[in-house]
């Protein structure tokens, strides 16, 4: 096993820009879409006078 | 939610075996874990699977990973010359493997990666969450495993001659 020496710190990084896009390690479920919207109400008959 | 400390990666350098066509890939020389393509390398800890450990607790804890406490993570070391100090024997049994071998020979790869996430960081290298090539030399690859892996990572690869590489490693020693 490749030797690393002794532990300095730890750090959380954030990469803000890679030399690559990459694609999001782990994609999110693919849940059903709802719509947005309601479907449009049904149009009422308008009454004759 | 984590609030990171610092904005960017840290580059360390590492050694592979290059998987073979049609799809090379980076593998990991101790493990055999393949670098995806043009998505992010996540550590994960196998260490309850693979180390036999006296408590019991620690074998079945979950924790982040790396972890101070574990030795999981993608590890890393900081130069290339530390780098090829370590593994020069190993490059040497691949030169020798390679004249022996007379169909596709197990060539190695050295790089550049960035490591990100939670990082450990060590005197002589890294402990990282994640990880992704950032340049890649392989040693006497063929053109089309160079190419397959440039196109496969999107990051410049370069041909090696494991003989001239030695000869300049050794001359600049």
């Amino acid at each position: 096993m490749t030797s690393i020496g002794k532990p300095i710190r730890t750090v959380v990084y954030d990469p803000v820009e890679l030399p690559v896009r990459l694609q999001p390690a782990e994609a999110p479920a693919q849940l059903p879409q709802e719509p947005e919207q309601g479907p449009d109400p049904e149009p009422v008959p308008s009454r004759a006078p | 939610m984590r609030i990171p400390d610092v904005a960017g990666y840290a580059v360390g350098w590492r050694i592979w075996t290059s998987e073979k066509p049609p799809s090379p890939a980076c593998l990991s020389s101790l493990r055999g874990t393949r670098w995806p393509h043009r998505t992010p390398l996540i550590a994960g800890c196998r260490t309850k699977d693979v180390l036999p450990s006296f408590d019991p607790q620690y074998r079945t804890r979950l924790h982040d990973t790396p972890d101070e406490s574990c030795t999981c993570g993608i590890y890393a070391v900081r130069t290339e010359e530390q780098l090829v100090s370590e593994h020069v024997g190993l490059t040497t049994s691949a030169l020798i493997m390679r004249q022996m071998a007379s169909e596709f020979p197990v060539n190695h790869i050295i790089g550049k990666v960035a490591l990100w996430g939670k990082v450990i960081e060590y005197t002589d290298g890294f402990r990282a969450e994640y990880a992704y090539p950032l340049e890649l030399w392989a040693f006497e690859a063929p053109q089309a495993v160079v190419s397959d892996l440039h196109l496969g990572y999107g990051v410049p690869v370069h041909r090696v001659s494991t003989r001239e590489f030695l000869s300049d490693f050794w001359s600049r020693a």
